[in-house]
């Protein structure tokens, strides 16, 4: 065998923004942590498959590692979508710690995976959604009744069951959209709106204090994973479980940047807030996306209730940590 | 053996094929699953035939399904349908009647007028492939009803097809625009005025063509009074509608560009069947005549992108970039080789498929060197629109060929191109040598 | 036999065309006048896009209708160009059998684990995988098909049926 492994890597974004660097410092740490014998071949924008054909792509061993989107495994692993189920509010960091700790130490989602030929890495957060608009906006749960939203998924489908007025549209229509008037409102992320310049359209934003949204998971291809050697495995995985340390420092960073530019911009953006009644609406609203989720979690033979009583109780015990400690970045 | 080899073999391989006749579409994709296999059977040392079939199977399926299986190219075989039902039902028959009388002076007049009905198309399609397609079934049939030659009839429409990416708008700057973090709407903005040029151009080497030889655009002897000028433009009105319809919808924030395709398709159906030139019961027989060409590069399609995953899996793309890279040349040596590049990869590969392949390498070198992304983007999108009509991968010109039914052989149509391509070239150069034709607009805004 | 079976295919690839510029136009028309368009109609566009598109392609195959590059062929013997028909056959049953095989694999694989969309109405994987599966499976048997007349032809150094 050769003294270097070249791990073939999968990527459906671009090579830009925060999400990018933190692929970047994934495969340069590993190939620090494993003394240069592990090195990773990035391919980005899904040269070599989509995030729709991701589980099974890296199940088979098309690429070694990759990132898997849990809304594309609903019914295939749904713990992969618990991340997006509307949660008590936790940020970035929360998220990732305790949804790690989840993946690392549940038997039963370990066994699972395993049998999907796949072994856990890390999660990416995405920072708190917010809602972008032009005109009036949207300052409360009630304004959402009637407005014209894109859907692209994920949070916006909250909006649906307030009244909305969805236009169902992939992701890189929302600017035209947004320019053509065609829609009023958006669920974007703040750097995200910022990279694609969507923010000079957008008047008003309206933070969604929720849990942040944690479906993008880093996975390896089992045999891959099988056929390093165990000082290899420990570099890859320690990685891994440092990730969210990295990425929630970064995420913080680019998203205070993000909102600093809309709100000191020549005519700033608008900066709304929901107010308790209108989370517990959405609470309410999103009860069909969690009866779905436990009726998926069911039909593959996965304890719902039980695996997301116990997400809630690590998301709890992380969020204490955050508390009392401070965010690592932020402890001295 | 290196896997970067099996990439450029294939490569050979594919032309050898494509030479000797086989069909485009078996010949990329029985290469790039082959090739595949060797791929996977080398990479882990040892020859596992077993995995690497899986593997294969894999990649095979997943990379053609997901572009069949696709919302944003639904527009496709819509506005082919749309190509289709406006010519039978003579909506668009108005138009040829009036560009006949009006344009009876000029020299290759029809054509100059389809390359410009492919302007204005542009503007409700962001689809250069929707846009050869549906121009080609109305445009080409007609030209060679008044015994345009065929290669004159073909190209013209095959080139004025790639204006779709270029006026907004644009799916290839949308592309673009996520991978370098830049504006679109500037993107938009900046791809204006050169696709005004390219077209100006086109429409030039019409003109050239025609006046050093007459006998491929046969002159009218017909002439017409004032009054029947004014008398055809009554025909015009059916398609002006339909127009006006598509654009003040789309401009207007009533539908997407996506779904302009299905609402046009739909009024042009109600137009028709009100007219009396189209009864219920031949609605189905008649979008079943387009959906045998609409498969044909629909297959072609999805196994071009079979072959960019095998591109991407070789690293033929990272080690021509990688050499350009450790090259350390001038910036405009840079330029020179980027087009250079494009080109060929353009000359099998698919748009989009090239710009996932690139540009994640190419966008720090151009910053590196301090171009302006911008411009970089309208440089990028013209590079990519030439590779749809070179050959032997021209996706432009097979859309046409199948929008007319194989009337005219690939090879005549490929014969009649290379004068827009060197148009093209022209523009390309006039584009990076003054940078302010793309910025000006987005400048000034 | 196999005629009748494509005529039924390719009209169900028109319907599919019909069906999603229906759905895309109910969806714009419900927009504007109930405030809300058609649920989950992109995944269905998606869904009917794989029948409208690949069904047809029997036919095609068929009437020899794929797309080549005759140039430089037309510049050959007619007896070579009969033993190239040959090799196209070869060529396309290598990457028409490894689509077969790898549908069948993925239609065997969302069946049986009910895979689904996301959306309201939970819309199974499957349909779609068994629509590509069907369609390729036609094309290669008239691939076999034009193999075997072309080979018969190339041997006999006769010109072959130009539609099967
Ligand atoms: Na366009
Ligand atoms: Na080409």
């Amino acid at each position: 065998a050769s003294a270097e492994t070249v791990l073939i890597a999968n990527d459906p974004g671009p090579n830009r923004g925060v999400r990018s660097v933190a692929v970047n410092y994934l495969s340069d740490e590993i190939a620090k942590r494993s003394g240069d014998t592990v090195k990773i071949q990035n391919n980005w924008g899904g040269a070599l498959f989509k995030t729709t054909a991701a589980l099974e792509s890296l199940g088979t061993g098309v690429a070694d590692l990759g990132v898997v989107v849990g809304a594309y495994a609903q019914s295939e692993l749904p713990e992969l979508n618990i991340g997006a189920l509307v949660m008590p509010q936790a940020g970035p960091w929360v998220m990732m710690k305790s949804l790690h700790e989840l993946f690392t130490t549940n038997e039963t989602i370990k066994q699972r995976l395993a049998d999907k030929n796949i072994v856990y890495i890390n999660h990416y957060a995405l920072p708190p959604a917010l809602v972008g608009c032009q005109g009036k906006g949207i300052a409360s749960a009630k304004d959402a009744d009637g407005v014209k939203m894109s859907d692209t998924g994920g949070m916006s489908g909250l909006f649906k069951d307030l009244g909305g007025n969805m236009v169902r549209m992939p992701v890189y229509e929302v600017y035209q959209a947004m320019e053509t008037g065609l829609i009023d409102c958006t669920v974007t992320y703040s750097y995200f709106a910022v990279a694609t310049k969507l923010d000079e359209l957008l008047t008003s934003v309206t933070p969604m204090d929720f849990a942040a949204v944690t479906v993008v998971i880093t996975v390896m291809n089992k045999d891959s994973f099988d056929s390093l050697s165990a000082e290899q495995q420990a570099a890859i995985l320690e990685t891994g479980e440092h990730m969210a340390d990295y990425y929630g420092e970064a995420l913080a960073a680019a998203d205070k940047s993000a909102m600093d530019k809309m709100t000191t911009r020549e005519t700033p953006v608008v900066i709304n807030a929901f107010s308790e009644e209108d989370y517990d609406a959405f609470r309410e609203a999103s009860k069909t996306v969690t009866g779905k989720w436990l009726a998926d979690a069911e039909a593959t033979g996965l304890d719902g209730q039980a695996t997301l009583d116990e997400f809630l109780g690590l998301q709890a015990k992380w969020k204490a940590v955050a508390e009392t400690e401070g965010l690592p970045w932020e402890r001295n | 053996m290196d896997v970067t080899l099996i990439g450029y073999l294939a490569c050979v391989a594919v032309i050898l094929l494509l030479a000797v006749r086989v069909p485009i579409a078996f010949a990329i994709g029985g290469v790039a699953v082959t090739a595949l296999f060797l791929v996977f059977s080398m990479r882990t040392g040892t020859f596992m035939p077993e995995r690497a079939f899986f593997r294969t199977l894999s990649i095979a399926f997943s990379s053609s399904f997901e572009l069949i299986h696709s919302y944003n190219l639904s527009m496709i075989p819509l506005f082919i349908a749309l190509g289709h039902v406006a010519s039978i039902t003579g909506i668009t028959t108005g138009i040829y009647e009036a560009a006949r009388v009006w344009l009876v002076r000029l020299p290759g007049g029809i054509a100059i007028a389809s390359i410009a009905g492919c302007g204005g198309f542009s503007a409700i399609s962001g689809s250069s492939l929707a846009c050869a397609s549906t121009m080609g079934k109305i445009c080409t049939p007609e030209m060679l009803k008044m015994k345009y030659d065929e290669r004159l009839a073909t190209a013209s429409v095959a080139a004025g097809g790639t204006l779709g990416s270029l006026i907004p708008p644009s799916i290839l700057f949308i592309v673009y625009g996520i991978f370098t973090e830049t504006s679109i709407g500037q993107l938009f903005l900046a791809g204006f005025l050169p696709g005004l040029l390219s077209l100006i151009g086109y429409a030039l080497v019409v003109w050239i063509w025609v006046k050093r030889s007459p006998e491929i655009a046969p002159a009218s002897t017909d002439t017409f009074t004032r009054q029947d000028r004014l008398n055809v433009m009554w025909g015009v009105w059916p398609a002006f509608v339909l127009f006006l319809i598509v654009i003040g919808g789309i401009y207007g924030g009533v539908f997407t560009a996506t779904e302009a395709a299905a609402i046009s398709l739909f009024f042009a159906v109600v137009l028709g069947i009100w007219r009396g030139s189209i009864k219920f019961s031949q609605i189905v027989p008649l979008i079943r005549d387009v959906t045998v060409t609409t498969g044909a590069i629909f297959f072609i399609a999805a196994c071009a992108k079979i072959f960019v995953t095998l591109i991407a899996l070789t690293g033929l793309s990272n080690s021509m970039l990688t050499g350009l890279e450790a090259a350390n040349i001038e910036g405009w040596q840079f330029i020179v080789m980027v087009c250079l590049i494009y080109l060929v990869l353009g000359m099998f590969l698919d748009p989009v498929g090239i710009m996932i392949l690139t540009l994640p390498l190419m966008i720090p070198m151009v910053e590196s060197y301090g171009y302006n992304l911008i411009w970089f983007g309208v440089i990028i999108v013209k590079l990519l629109e030439i590779g749809l009509i070179t050959p032997p991968v021209g996706l432009n010109v097979f859309v046409l060929a199948a929008a007319i039914e194989g009337k005219v052989q690939i090879g005549r149509i490929f014969a009649g191109i290379w004068r827009f391509l060197v148009s093209d070239i022209i523009v390309l150069a006039l584009l990076v040598a003054f940078p302010i034709i793309s910025l000006i607009i987005p400048l000034s805004m | 036999m196999i005629k009748r079976i494509e005529h039924v295919l390719d009209t169900l690839g028109a319907l599919a065309i019909i069906a999603l510029c229906l759905l895309i136009v109910f969806s714009v028309v419900g927009r504007e006048l109930i405030g809300s368009g058609v649920p989950d109609s992109i995944i269905l566009v998606r869904e009917l896009m794989v029948p409208a598109i690949l069904f047809p392609l029997s036919t095609a195959t068929a009437r020899r209708a794929h797309i080549s590059i005759e140039v430089i062929a037309n510049h050959f013997p007619a007896s070579l160009n009969r033993w190239v028909a040959v090799l196209a056959a070869i060529v396309g049953m290598v990457i028409v059998g490894t689509l077969i095989a790898a549908s069948w694999v993925q239609l065997a694989k969302t069946f049986s684990e009910a895979s689904h969309y996301g959306g309201d109405f939970a819309i199974p994987k499957w349909p779609s995988r068994a629509a590509y599966f069907v369609a390729f499976l036609f094309v290669g048997l008239r691939l076999i098909q034009i193999f075997w007349v072309d080979l018969r032809a190339a041997i006999r150094g006769q010109d072959a049926p130009a539609t099967l």
